[in-house]
C-alpha cells in the first residue's frame, strides 16, 4: 500500500459510495471526509459514475412547490430579483437583507466559502442594504405599508410623484429607447440607491414574462430587478447612484441571470 | 456575452442563488434534481424520504449557495455528494437492521446469479448494460453484488470467498473501470 493510500482510505471511500460499509467503518469515513477535500474529490467523483447507472427520477413540480414552500417556512424571503446583483462601489457597510440573516454567516466569519462567492456576494449585501434602507425611507415618507411596484395600484400616484419631484430637483433621466429611436420608458436616477422606472410607451408582455431593468456600465450587464409587464405606470428599483447606461428586456416572469440577446427592448444613457 | 438563466453555466447560477434568485435555483432544480431524487431514491429505497432528501438538498443549496466551490468541481457531483450523505443519515438505523435480516440470504450462492439477471432485468439503458458487462468478472461481481444486490462488503468478500481487502480494492478499481465503460458507451456524465 502506498504513502498515499494509507493517508486517504480510497478503498473505503468506494465502498462507501455504494453504501456497503458496516455502521462503524462508515462512521469512521464520514469522520476523515469532514476533513479532506481529497477523499471528498474521490466520493463525489463515485457518486457521479453511479448516477450515469440510473436514469435521472421525474422532478415533479410539486417537489419543487414544497422546496418553495420550505424555504418560505424557514423565513427565506421568495424575492423576486429585484434587488438583486448590483454590485458598485464605495458603498459603505449596512446590514444584510433581514430576510436573509437566518442561516447565514456574517460576511467575512470563518468558513465563508469559496472566494467566488464571497467576492462577490458582499457588494450585493453592501447595496441590497442600502437600497432596502432607501426603501423604507421612502415608504415612511409615503406613509404607505410598503413598497413593491409591481403591486398595488393605489401606491401608484405617490410613487409617481416621488419620482417627479426627483426629476423637478434635477436627478439624472435616461430616456430608454428601442433600435429605432422610439422613446419606450425612462428611469430616474437618485443619489439615494433608489430609482424609479416610469413607463412611457411599452407594449404589455403576455402572462409568465417581465420586463427587466440592467445596468450596462461595467464588463457585464448587472440586474436592476424586474419591473413588471409594461401595465405598471412607476415602478421603484435600486439603481446605484452614478448608473448611466441602462437597457430594458423581456424575460420569463423572476427575471434572466443575464439579458436575452433578442429580447433587449431598449437601452439609453443618464443625463 | 448575454445569456439566458437557461443558458447560464451551473457556477454562475449558485452565484444568482447567493442573489436570491429564486428562478436560478428553479433552473438548477430543472438540471440536477433528477439526478439528486435518483440517487436519494437508491439510497432510501423509499420514494417519499428521497424527495424529503431532494428537498433538503435544495433548500441546503438556497440557505448556503457559498459551500459550492466551483474549482473543486461540477455542481451535480456536490449535489449528488450531499444527497447521498443526507440519504445515509435518514437511513442508518434502518439500513443496518435491513443488513442483519438479509445476512443469510447475502451467503447463498446462487446471490450472484440473481444480482446478474437484476441487472439483466433492472431498468437500465442498453448502453449501461452493456457499460457493466464490459467490467472484467474480477471487477464485476463485487460491484454487482454491493450496488444492484445491496450487500456489504463483508457480505460480498464471504460470498466471494474473497479476502475482505480484496473486495474494497477491487470496488474502487471497478468503479474507475466503471467510469471509462460508461464512457466507451458513451453515457453522458
Amino acid at each position: 500500500m502506498s504513502n498515499t493510500e494509507q493517508q486517504h482510505p480510497f478503498d473505503e471511500i468506494a465502498v462507501y459510495a455504494l453504501d456497503g460499509l458496516e455502521p462503524d467503518e462508515q462512521a469512521a469515513v464520514e469522520a476523515h471526509l469532514a476533513g479532506c477535500l481529497v477523499c471528498q474529490a474521490e466520493l463525489d467523483g463515485h457518486l457521479a459514475t453511479l448516477a450515469r447507472l440510473t436514469p435521472d427520477e421525474p422532478a415533479s413540480s410539486a417537489l419543487w412547490a414544497r422546496i418553495t414552500e420550505s424555504i418560505a417556512a424557514e423565513g427565506g424571503a421568495l424575492e423576486p430579483p429585484r434587488l438583486e446583483a448590483v454590485p458598485y462601489p464605495g458603498t459603505p457597510p449596512t446590514a444584510e437583507p433581514p430576510q436573509r440573516r437566518a442561516g447565514r454567516r456574517a460576511p467575512g466569519a470563518p468558513g465563508t466559502g469559496p472566494r467566488h462567492l464571497a467576492r462577490r456576494r458582499r457588494p450585493w449585501e453592501r447595496i441590497a442594504g442600502l437600497a432596502a434602507a432607501a426603501a423604507v425611507l421612502v415608504v415612511a415618507a409615503l406613509g404607505i405599508g410598503y413598497l413593491l411596484g409591481e403591486r398595488g395600484e393605489e401606491q401608484q400616484p405617490d410613487i409617481a410623484a416621488v419620482a417627479q419631484d426627483a426629476i423637478d430637483a434635477g436627478d439624472p433621466v435616461a430616456t430608454l429607447s428601442t433600435p429605432d429611436g422610439a422613446a419606450v420608458a425612462q428611469v430616474v436616477v437618485t443619489d439615494t440607491g433608489t430609482g424609479y422606472f416610469v413607463v412611457d410607451d411599452l407594449p404589455t408582455l403576455e402572462e409568465g414574462r417581465t420586463y427587466q431593468l440592467w445596468q450596462l456600465d461595467g464588463d457585464q450587464p448587472i440586474s436592476l430587478g424586474t419591473v413588471g409587464d409594461g401595465t405598471t405606470p412607476v415602478t421603484s428599483v435600486a439603481v446605484p447612484p452614478g448608473t448611466t447606461t441602462m437597457a430594458v428586456s423581456a424575460e420569463v416572469a423572476g427575471g434572466a441571470v443575464s439579458p436575452t440577446p433578442d429580447q433587449i427592448i431598449a437601452s439609453g444613457e443618464a443625463a | 456575452m448575454y445569456e439566458s438563466i437557461s443558458q447560464s453555466s451551473d457556477a454562475s447560477l449558485v452565484i444568482a442563488v447567493g442573489r436570491h434568485s429564486m428562478a436560478a435555483l428553479e433552473e438548477l432544480f430543472r438540471r440536477h434534481g433528477g439526478a439528486v431524487l435518483a440517487l436519494a431514491r437508491r439510497v432510501t429505497r423509499d420514494p417519499h424520504r428521497a424527495e424529503e432528501v431532494c428537498q433538503t438538498v435544495f433548500t441546503d443549496l438556497w440557505r448556503s449557495p457559498e459551500r459550492y466551490d466551483p474549482e473543486r468541481g461540477g455542481l451535480r457531483p456536490w449535489l449528488l455528494s450531499l444527497a447521498h450523505r443526507r440519504g445515509v443519515d435518514l437511513v442508518r438505523s434502518e439500513s443496518a437492521r435491513r443488513r442483519r435480516q438479509d445476512h443469510e440470504a447475502a451467503l447463498s450462492p446462487i446471490a450472484v446469479d440473481e444480482v446478474e439477471s437484476v441487472v439483466h432485468t433492472a431498468a437500465l439503458a442498453d448502453e449501461v448494460r452493456r457499460a457493466v458487462h464490459r467490467l472484467p468478472a474480477p471487477e464485476r461481481e463485487p460491484i454487482l453484488l454491493a450496488y444492484f444486490g445491496d450487500r456489504s462488503y463483508r457480505d460480498t468478500a464471504q460470498m466471494l470467498g474473497l479476502p475482505e481487502g480484496t473486495v474494497k480494492s477491487r470496488i474502487r478499481s471497478g468503479l474507475t473501470s466503471l467510469r471509462r465503460a460508461l464512457d466507451v458507451e458513451g453515457v453522458r456524465p
